[in-house]
């Protein structure tokens, strides 16, 4: 990759990190080619999907459309992260509700489910994840783990967490 | 069958048990193909694909591709070392074009680089000396005297050579027993292509193993038959083939053809490399097939009570420019075209033909959706013709105990369909419609579905699977494909069920083709049934061999091991006459709410009451989500999704753009009913439910929009145009319903 001798350094789930490329290179392709965090999904590269949004200073991104300068010296949160607190109650939720099926939209959809205030209602959840396309649960479930999950039980315990 | 006491006091089937992989999905740790990045030294691939749909492909000039900095090889058909050709059902496909360009998936070459840049690189560089041909394009005029023909490659014969396949089926006297009909009703509908949307793009890499061997990891819905496919291309023993599945994004049947399996295993033997590609998304819904369009006309007869008693009914189906399983969809489409209602008479012709269009492919329904909106708008129609109640209608038309279909197909177990349209009268009952305000009318509509589980039609449908027993813990191995409806954590609840485990002491291995038996295709509603089934003979072929050792369970440190097969019973083709054509039915009744704006044609669907005969709920969880899901789906099919081409292409390179339903699209109000009545085919009577929960909302819907606005949707998606212009009157009503005086 050519570089133009610009080193973006952005903090990265808590962590400084830098990337030596091409400051004009999507974060989308940072995070998973440089970084190695494949969380972060490449559903259509054109904004429509919702799969690679990832959290900019706590505020819901298209990485497929950011260029990296643009979270130089900002803080991303990706589905990876492990200390936010917002992330991990909807995730909670999300394996309590059974939210998802194949998954793939399921990082995008949690990190941007995780900055509906409690509170909102379901058309309102239904308006923050409509750039969040699902194709296996048509959202029911979603809606009701951001419920779930703005109810603010974090501790209530899944049926079987974890994987089987 | 037994179920062995669980020790833990719990009953594993029929609770909601987290999905297996729960976890690695929601902290992002799943990896789907697109997630590896192969080993050092992996090469990359890129294709080439003509502007075209209908070409003679003269000439493929790779220097410029070659002269391209990190391009090492580029792939055309010569260089392929068996048949170039590959298909689900027939290789009639070329895996790299040789001479013609016959629809958009077609690909011309594959350009391999260092790297993913220099592959596209490549790619854009090949030129391709492209001649046009003539091409069709309108499925209505694929059998005219004069339509260019779609597949000169194809042995010709005294029919048309763009005719496909056809069938025709006569049960009684239709003539005579439409002239004493009380009110005819006269339909025609249509139907477009759809795009899966899976949410995860092709990708894939195919790595050379030490001993020769090649290693695909892949999202399939069916390994071992794109291996089958592969190794004839290949012209190699399939056993010199091993697919390993990653985490599957979506499948919905878009996914039973091979996409880029192929052009990887090959590109990995030739280059003696590993070699990864990633599709786009423009390059994913060009590079596979998408739902068949139809064209479907109804007459259907009934007397005054509302007893149906001549049905004629003419099917045409858009097969685009490949096979496929476009064969056997029609015979599915045939089967299931007059609903499961008796008829005194029925006459129905079905045909599909090649066009230029993209080819089409299996998609969630197999054919079922398109003839259930027509059968089911049909006999909504006769119940408002004689203003009966629809229900009322079905009912009356619904025989019981073991009998055949207007079809032909021999069934028993119709009650399970009047046991969901009981249930969706107990849930929808007691709720009422708004008035209607202003220019928003409301109405309710009500349908019902039918679909097979299992292939049918005379197909040896089999599943496979090895149980050991070991310490307490059990490893249960089988290919079933996880698309994300949750098989493996089914299986997981059957076994720990079966051998009385808790679910964390059963392993479900099913990734890899080396260690588990085929399974099947993860389609056709099937693998609760089948793998289910497998999986449950294999358990308490291992519970035997314990008893037959005598040792207590608990002491037994040494694995025990068993293998099972369990096949559908036994069905019949269509050319060996009337018999079993498929062996086991689902069964769902929908009801819709509508709001219709009768000044801009926009329906929103306010509630959708979606009750499905599930035979034996095995995780109501999961359950709910295939049904919630499968509604959402059929709303998009009724109402939004739309795949435009000129000319064979596709005019869309997006999702927005095919109307795939968002979060604010979706219906609000979901209710899922499940009906348990422990007859179905599979484990403890459970029955394969993931098709049927999207055929029944369709006209559900498009019913409800009569009751509201007074309008029948004939084509598919209703959109706000189609409903004005039939409001205003504008489109000559095509159809209408008439009586014999």
């Amino acid at each position: 990759m050519n570089g133009d001798g610009v080193v973006i350094e952005f903090t990265l789930n808590g962590k400084q990190v830098r990337s030596p490329g091409s400051s004009a290179r999507r974060v989308l392709d940072v995070l998973r080619h440089e970084l190695g965090l494949t969380g972060t999904k490449d559903g259509c590269g054109v904004g429509e999907c919702g799969a690679c949004a990832i959290l900019v200073d706590g505020e819901p991104r298209l990485s497929c459309l950011l260029p990296v300068a643009e979270v130089a010296g900002l803080t991303v949160t990706t589905i990876e992260s492990t200390d936010d607190e917002a992330v991990e109650r909807v995730r909670s939720a999300f394996l309590q509700e059974g939210a998802f099926q194949c998954g793939f939209c399921t990082p995008g959809m949690i990190l941007v489910a995780s900055r509906i205030p409690a509170g909102a209602s379901d058309d309102e959840v239904r308006a923050a994840i409509s750039g969040n396309l699902c194709r296996c649960s048509g959202y029911a479930g979603i809606i009701r783990a951001v419920r779930r999950a703005g109810a603010g039980d974090p501790d209530a315990p899944g049926e079987h967490g974890g994987s089987a | 069958m037994t179920a062995s006491a669980n020790p833990s006091g719990r009953e594993s089937v029929g609770r909601p048990i987290a999905r297996a992989g729960g976890s690695d999905k929601v902290w992002g740790s799943s990896t789907f193909p697109a997630d590896r990045p192969g080993p050092s030294g992996v090469l990359h691939a890129a294709t080439v694909r003509a502007s075209l749909a209908s070409a003679r492909l003269l000439e493929i000039d790779t220097a410029p591709a070659l002269a391209v900095p990190g391009v090492v090889r580029v792939l055309t058909s010569a260089d392929v070392p068996g048949i170039n050709r590959f298909g689900l059902a027939e290789a009639d496909q070329p895996v790299l074009a040789d001479g013609w360009i016959r629809g958009a998936s077609d690909v011309a070459a594959l350009v391999i680089a260092t790297d993913e840049v220099a592959a596209r690189a490549g790619a854009r560089a090949t030129r391709l000396v492209l001649e046009p041909l003539p091409g069709v394009y309108d499925v209505e005029r694929a059998l005219d005297p004069d339509a260019p023909v779609v597949r000169p490659d194809r042995p010709g014969g005294d029919a048309h050579p763009n005719l496909f396949a056809s069938r025709s089926l006569i049960r009684g006297d239709v003539d005579a027993e439409m002239s004493r009909a009380h009110v005819i009703v006269e339909g025609t509908y249509r139907t477009g292509h759809v795009e899966h949307a899976f949410l995860a793009p092709e990708a894939g890499l195919a790595v050379p193993e030490t001993d020769g061997s090649l290693v695909l990891h892949v999202a399939t819905q069916w390994p071992e038959s794109d291996l089958r496919q592969a190794a004839a291309v290949l012209g190699e023993g399939v056993e010199n083939f091993a697919i390993v599945q990653d985490t599957i994004g979506g499948a919905f049947g878009g996914r039973e053809d091979v996409s880029l399996q192929i052009l990887l295993l090959l590109a990995a033997r030739l280059c003696e490399a590993p070699v990864r590609m990633v599709w786009d998304r423009v390059e994913s819904i060009r590079g596979h097939g998408k739902r068949h369009p139809f064209v479907i006309r109804h007459r259907t007869g009934a007397d005054a009570e509302g007893r149906l008693v001549a049905g004629s009914l003419d099917l045409l189906i858009d097969v685009g420019c490949y096979a496929s399983t476009s064969r056997q969809l029609l015979d599915n489409a045939l089967v299931h075209a007059f609903g499961p209602y008796d008829f005194a008479s029925v006459r129905a012709a079905a045909q599909a033909v090649f066009t230029s269009n993209p080819y089409s492919c299996a998609f969630r329904g197999f054919g079922v959706n398109q003839v259930t909106f027509a059968i089911e708008q049909q006999l909504n129609r006769v119940a408002a013709e004689l203003g009966l109640d629809p229900a009322r209608v079905r009912r009356l038309n619904l025989p019981t105990g073991p009998g055949r279909l207007a079809s032909g197909c021999e069934i028993s177990g119709r009650e399970g369909l009047e046991r969901t349209l009981r249930s969706a009268d107990d849930a929808a009952g007691g709720t009422s419609l708004p008035d209607a305000r202003g220019t928003v009318a409301y109405g309710r509509g009500v349908a019902s579905a039918m679909k097979n589980n299992g292939f049918g039609f005379g197909v040896d449908d089999a599943a496979t699977a090895e149980v050991t027993l070991c310490e307490g813990r059990a490893r249960v191995r089988i290919g079933a494909a996880d698309v994300g409806q949750g098989i493996e954590t089914v299986l997981v609840q059957i076994a720990a069920k079966a051998l009385g485990l808790a679910e964390d002491e059963v392993g479900v291995e099913w990734r890899d083709t080396r260690a588990s038996p085929e399974a099947g295709s993860s389609s056709a509603s099937r693998q609760t049934v089948a793998a289910g089934n497998a999986v449950l003979c294999a358990c308490e072929k291992v519970l035997e061999q314990l008893s037959e050792s005598g040792s207590p369970r608990e002491d037994q440190d040494s694995a025990v091991s068993a293998r099972c097969t369990w096949r559908f019973p036994e069905t019949v083709g269509m050319d060996d006459g009337p018999g079993v054509h498929l062996a086991a039915f689902g069964w769902s009744t929908a009801v819709a709410d509508v709001a219709v704006d009768t000044r801009t044609g926009v329906v929103r669907v306010l509630r959708v009451v979606n009750v499905v005969d599930a035979g034996r709920a095995m995780n109501p969880v999961l359950l709910r989500g295939q049904v919630e899901g499968g509604t959402v789906m059929g709303q998009g099919y009724a109402l939004l999704e739309r795949f435009p081409c000129r000319d064979g292409m596709p005019e869309v390179t997006g999702l927005e753009a095919c109307g795939v339903p968002t979060a604010v699209d979706a219906v609000p109000a979901i209710e899922t009913v499940i009906v348990e009545d422990g007859d179905g085919p599979g484990p403890w009577g459970a029955r394969g439910i993931g098709e049927v929960t999207m055929i029944a909302v369709v006209p559900a819907i498009t019913a409800a929009i009569h009751a509201a606005c007074g309008v029948w949707i004939n084509e598919l998606p209703a959109t706000p145009e189609r409903i004005i212009s039939q409001l205003e009157g504008r489109w000559e009503r095509p159809t209408s319903g008439s009586r014999n005086e």
